[in-house]
């Protein structure tokens, strides 16, 4: 599990540890409030997670950069934990969501702002929007929280 | 490739569980991969020194076939750790299939043993949980910050997707629990047997599994698997040598393996399992199809597991795989058993359950009732599915006897 000596006061919760050769533009990207992906310049497209190849059938090109996401997307399934890990425990029960992002990515994330004792008031397929949560001064971790008015 | 010689190429002729098990063993993996492994032995009349192909998981740590012969004392020439979670086992009939078929081994034994209760107690001092350990590796840097325990918590995301685009209610597949302690409650050795066997054993109904308390909304306490301590092995011949031991032969017809995703993130859609391409590798093989076939063992680590598998396998169509549940159809007596020695989720499941559906579908297979636990079926042909991992792997094989 998460190392929970990497955690404080401020965020309890497990703080991610970048790997600084594939991951490093992903999170200098939320520390700016931009979700910016792996992107493949050979077909096209973006993905996730960082890594140094593309995993599309077909492609596995090793020519990649990265691409801001409009930070939108829908919201595919989600689940709400009653029993968690590390300082998740203390967030119980809280829900945790797969996310199709419009550039169709799907990160697994935790979605704020909804009644976790009313799953029947989350709606497969609702909007989406990223939000980034403040975890350390150089880290920022990636939440989405349902959009009501578009 | 000439998949008609695989066909048959092996058979299952001996089984064997741990001495004891179920919770507080106070055993350790490898006591317990050893009294499986002395008991299928003995089940099929051979010695371990017999033994030449070793397939081991689950348990006995990072080396666990060198320290399972180690441990045993025998020098097996072909071994295989195979680790893709709970369905490994019957990757491991597909892979011992394989070895036979090459002329490589006669003899092979799978084998099981999982302290999966009593490691929980005595405290894992090694690098346990997760699916990766170093923290930059995808898993933990971009899923488990999110604080996800264990496999309930990544199931219930299937669970809930597969409920929105099928309209099925949670109802449907507690009925899958019910049917499971049906089973139970008719098998002697099942950990939810009875009252005697365990404070909450006996029989239960479709409230007793929506009243029981939230792990992971939708998944309830009573559709998830049991924690327990187990042991399981199973010996597998070559066909020329299949009938020189003590039980009648159960056919491998068929068998196949699949892996799809270990991040669920990257599972594109999360109602269906890999099961629909193992089993169609294994029914190909068996020149057989979902419709000949008499009963089946699915991995119940949770109800929606063994629901979404029956359509994974063509035995039920899509959207409608707990209706084969349904009106005593998968009960005791019913048209078509399911997990007739009470599943995951009432017999025993230690954290790597595949090696008991083979040995339960051996039971049920061989002809032999008399002093065999559970209720058996007059079932001549079954078919065996085990998922492993958050929905990663599957294997499937299909058995026959001729008895
Ligand atoms: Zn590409």
């Amino acid at each position: 599990m998460s190392n929970p000596k990497k955690t404080n006061k401020l965020y309890s919760r497990p703080i991610p540890d970048p790997d600084i050769l594939t991951a490093k533009e992903f999170w200098e990207g939320t520390k700016n409030n931009k979700l910016i992906l792996p992107f493949c310049n050979d077909c096209q497209k973006s993905f996730f997670y960082p890594r140094i190849i593309c995993p599309f059938t077909g492609c596995h090109s090793k020519d990649l950069s990265w691409k801001e996401s409009t930070g939108k997307g829908h919201l595919y399934t989600f689940a709400i934990q009653h029993v968690a890990i590390d300082g998740w425990k203390e967030k119980i029960p809280f829900v945790t969501a797969f996310i199709d992002t419009t550039e169709n990515v799907r990160m697994l994330s935790v979605l704020i702002n909804v009644d976790a004792s009313k799953p029947e008031s989350i709606k497969i397929g609702s909007s989406v929007q990223v939000k980034f949560e403040k975890a350390t001064e150089q880290i920022y971790v990636p939440y989405w929280e349902i959009v009501t008015n578009e | 490739m000439n998949k008609n010689k695989l066909r048959r190429a092996a058979a299952i002729v001996g089984v064997g569980e741990s001495d004891t098990f179920g919770f507080d063993t106070e055993k350790t993996s490898l006591t317990l991969h050893t009294e499986a492994i002395l008991n299928a032995t003995k089940n099929a009349g051979i010695s371990i020194d017999d033994i030449e192909g070793l397939f081991i998981t689950g348990g006995a740590g990072r080396f666990p076939t060198i320290a399972m012969a180690e441990y045993l004392g025998i020098k097996p020439k072909y071994v295989d750790n195979t680790y893709v979670g709970g369905a490994g086992f019957i990757f491991f009939v597909n892979h011992a299939v394989a070895a036979i078929n090459a002329g490589m081994i006669d003899v092979a034994v799978i084998s099981h043993g999982e302290v999966g209760h009593s490691i929980r107690k005595r405290g894992n001092k090694g690098t346990g949980g997760g699916f990766s350990y170093d923290p930059w590796d995808p898993s933990m840097q971009f899923e488990q910050i999110y604080g996800l325990w264990g496999a309930p918590a990544y199931y219930a995301h299937a669970m809930n997707r597969y409920m929105h685009e099928f309209n099925v209610t949670k109802d449907a597949f507690a009925q899958i629990a019910v049917v499971a302690r049906e089973w139970a409650t008719l098998n002697p050795q099942a950990v939810m047997h009875s009252k005697e066997t365990n404070p909450f054993g006996g029989p239960i109904d479709i409230e007793t599994v929506l009243n029981s308390r939230p792990i992971a909304w939708p998944l309830n306490l009573l559709d998830c698997c049991l924690v327990t301590d187990h042991g399981g092995a199973v010996v597998i011949a070559s066909k020329d040598k299949a009938n020189d031991f003590k039980n009648t032969p159960v056919w491998i017809e068929g068998s196949g393996e699949a892996i799809s995703h270990i991040n669920m993130s990257q599972m594109k859609d999360m109602t269906m399992t890999s099961a629909s391409e193992s089993s169609k590798i294994a029914y190909e093989i068996a020149g057989m199809g979902p419709q000949d076939m008499e009963m089946a063992m699915l991995y119940d680590s949770f109800t929606y597991t063994a629901g979404v598998t029956a359509e994974m396998l063509g035995l039920a169509p899509r959207g409608e795989g707990t209706s084969l549940w349904n009106n005593n159809n998968a009960s005791p007596g019913g048209k078509f058993p399911i997990n007739t020695n009470g599943g995951g989720l009432s017999y025993s499941h230690s954290g790597m359950y595949g090696i008991l559906l083979l040995i339960e579908a051996q039971r049920q297979l061989s002809g032999k009732t008399e002093g065999l636990p559970g209720r058996q079926t007059t079932a001549k042909s079954a078919i065996v599915n085990g998922t492993g991992g958050p929905l990663a792997s599957t294997g499937t094989i299909i058995l026959t006897s001729d008895n």
